[in-house]
């Protein structure tokens, strides 16, 4: 059932509204990276929860002029005149009082949103327009779908993408460096209009499917996560986009397989285990990289020291140490050298007296502020500095009476 | 005890429970910039009810533990140069993601979602009025009692640690108040609404205040002003109960937002 529903085996409008939805990921995924960039992914909060009463006053609207109120573009162009006049209560906000912007964006967000509840209620008690299934707004459904409508999100998710496709060359250099890109003639404020439309259009299209509650979570999740796996943010946008194709996909399809299961969240909670398993396993910033880097700086520092004592000859407490001693064949099990050993130990104690004179010597200044207090000597300096500093060391001579 | 057989009653002294102890605690989040941190506290607090239905436990204590261990998770990993906002943006929504799949599971409680999400004043039972006010209490006297610490610990930090005060232990009186506010008014304005009453009235006497405390007690004056205000609507017009209290709340904020206006130019 699953795998029929992953490979659009399942029905018609299921496979349409798969598609949709992956299109949508992909757009929601590489806009929601230069939100994250610009540091504006809560504003995209604000927006979702402002397209409430746009939905709501569209559908009165509609249902009044005799129509059904149901008619889904129509629906959606609501939404997305309510979440733009909510934007500009934000900046507004922001601007004229001195409301910082976060509770601007709070209070804007629950303001609408209780609004649109009430709009809602409102509806519920009309005669006419075949209200039901309005709800369906608020935490996404894909059951029930007519086939225009999952044309309409099938489109809609597609001309995002390409929209987001033409502008990312600016986006991505304003999301970057702002005033680079004013010296480059790029007028700033427009293309964050640009980000924030796409976003806005994102937020619109997935209204259906994801519901306004969760939608916002589609552009914030994929960047996060994509973010642990690069610096580079061509590669951090694809990724992102990629995390969040897979996830719309991936999602609308597991829902399709049971009427129970609301589509919103499922789509959300695959794209949390993305962001999960990015958390644990991506090289770099992962967690499990950080974790082996630290065991292994941990497995240097203790074999250095180690060493040194074997060097100067003192016992060695520490159980970690001599085990690793013990298993890299330095020392036996009572902590005494073997030969390997007594010979690193010594080349360890001649480094150390090196870096010594390296750190008191100014002409070594250059090569002291490199030195991490772990890294060889001959990685640091080249063979002809080692040589002075040994001549002016003096090499190990017989001890004559 | 006959007064509290009134249901309307009972949702007034509901409404104005949570409102007195929101409006201070909403103060700090305002000046704290915590407006995300509170709304995503409340958004997570989904799961603590689709837990508690799960596990047939008290919706107060789900919600509770769960407020609490988001909150605290958020101001550990906050420390190790996260960046919170989006951190909070992350697990609120999965959070809440996850809750609404775990109710999908559970027969039979899609109504009871609703009321969680918008809040069912209306329905507040004598045991919830107790917890309600039990909580309230709670929450005012922990601001009460640290209230010179929290507000020095707000102003500067540096400036706190050399009155001796720990700015990171107040930061997480704070949080637990959050945690508390949401757990408790969770029923009265549901989940989604709760951020509302933290910042609304806090914004709102904002413009109307000249000291901290003022501010504190105009938040508290607005925010229980709403809550009655917005029942009688509700009341009156037939709309739900929590929406119409922010609703008002909203009201009241552009009226206050269009007077210092005047004020500010003079001064």
């Amino acid at each position: 059932m699953l795998f029929d529903a992953l490979f659009l085996q399942l029905g018609y409008n299921a496979s349409l509204v798969a598609i949709g939805a992956g299109f949508l990921g992909i757009a929601a995924g590489v806009t929601g990276t230069f939100l994250y960039l610009r540091k504006q992914a809560l504003l995209s909060d604000a927006i979702s929860h402002a397209t409430l009463p746009g939905v709501g006053l569209a559908f009165v609207l509609m249902a009044l002029v005799g129509g059904s109120g149901r008619f889904l573009p129509g629906l959606l162009l609501g939404a997305a005149l309510s979440a733009g006049i909510g934007l500009l209560c934000v900046s507004a906000l922001t601007r004229r009082t001195r409301l910082s912007e976060d509770s601007a964006i709070g209070a804007v967000l629950s303001v609408f949103f209780g609004f649109g509840i009430v709009i809602l209620t409102v509806i519920q008690t009309m005669s006419t327009g075949r209200q039901a299934g309005l709800e369906s707004f608020l935490l996404g459904s894909t059951a029930g779908m007519l086939f225009n409508d999952a044309v309409v999100i099938a489109a809609g998710g597609a001309l995002t993408l390409l929209a987001v496709l033409l502008f990312r060359r600016p986006m991505g250099l304003v999301a970057f460096d702002p005033e680079y890109a004013a010296a480059r003639g790029f007028n700033v404020a427009r293309i964050d209009l640009v980000i924030m439309t796409l976003a806005l259009a994102v937020t619109v299209v997935g209204l259906k499917i994801v519901g306004l509650i969760l939608v916002v979570a589609m552009l914030i999740i994929p960047p996060v996560a994509a973010r642990f796996w690069s610096d580079r943010m061509e590669v951090v946008a694809l990724l992102s986009g990629l995390f969040g194709g897979l996830s719309g996909w991936a999602g609308a399809a597991i829902s399709a397989t049971a009427p129970a299961l609301p589509t919103g969240p499922i789509i959300v909670l695959v794209c949390f285990g993305l962001f999960v398993l990015s958390l644990f396993l991506a090289p770099g910033r992962g967690l499990l990289a950080a974790l082996t880097r630290h065991l292994r700086f941990q497995r240097r520092v203790h074999l250095r020291q180690g060493l040194l004592a074997l060097a100067q000859g003192q016992p060695i407490y520490e159980r970690l140490t001599l085990r690793l001693l013990r298993r890299a064949g330095l020392a036996r099990a009572d902590g005494v050298a073997t030969d390997e050993g007594r010979a690193r130990a010594a080349k360890a104690l001649r480094d150390e007296k090196r870096w010594e004179l390296v750190r008191s010597d100014p002409d070594f200044a250059a090569a002291a502020l490199s030195y991490d207090g772990l890294a060889g000597i001959e990685t640091v300096l080249t063979v002809d500095q080692i040589a002075e500093i040994d001549n002016r060391i003096g090499a190990p001579r017989e001890v004559t009476s | 005890m006959s007064l509290l057989d009134d249901f309307l009653i009972r949702a007034a002294l509901a409404g104005l429970g949570v409102a007195l102890a929101a409006a201070p605690l909403g103060c700090f989040v305002v000046w704290r910039r915590m407006a995300y941190f509170g709304d995503a506290t409340a958004h997570a607090a989904i799961l603590g009810v689709a837990l508690s239905l799960a596990f047939q436990t008290s919706v107060f204590a789900g919600v509770l533990a769960v407020a609490l261990t988001m909150a605290l998770t958020v101001s550990t990993l906050s420390g190790r140069g996260h960046a919170v906002d989006t951190l909070l943006g992350v697990m609120a929504h999965s959070a809440l993601a996850l809750g609404l799949v775990a109710v999908s599971f559970i027969d039979g409680v899609r109504i009871d979602l609703m009321a969680y999400l918008f809040g069912d004043i209306l329905s507040v039972s004598r045991t919830d009025l107790l917890v309600i006010w039990g909580g309230s209490t709670l929450v005012l006297g922990l601001l009460g009692w640290r209230w010179s610490a929290l507000l020095t610990a707000t102003l500067n930090p540096d400036l706190a640690w050399s009155a001796g005060i720990n700015p990171t232990r107040e930061q997480r009186i704070l949080t637990i108040a959050l945690a508390l506010v949401v757990a408790v008014a969770i029923k009265v304005v549901g989940v989604l609404l709760i951020a509302a009453m933290l910042i609304v009235p806090a914004a709102a006497a904002r413009n109307l205040s000249t000291t901290p405390e003022r501010m504190a007690l105009m938040a508290a004056v607005i925010g229980g002003f709403s809550a009655l205000g917005g029942l009688a609507i509700a009341w009156r017009f037939d709309t739900p109960a929590g929406p119409s209290i922010v609703s008002l709340a909203a009201l009241v904020f552009t009226l206050t937002a269009l007077i210092p206006m005047r004020q500010n130019a003079r001064s």
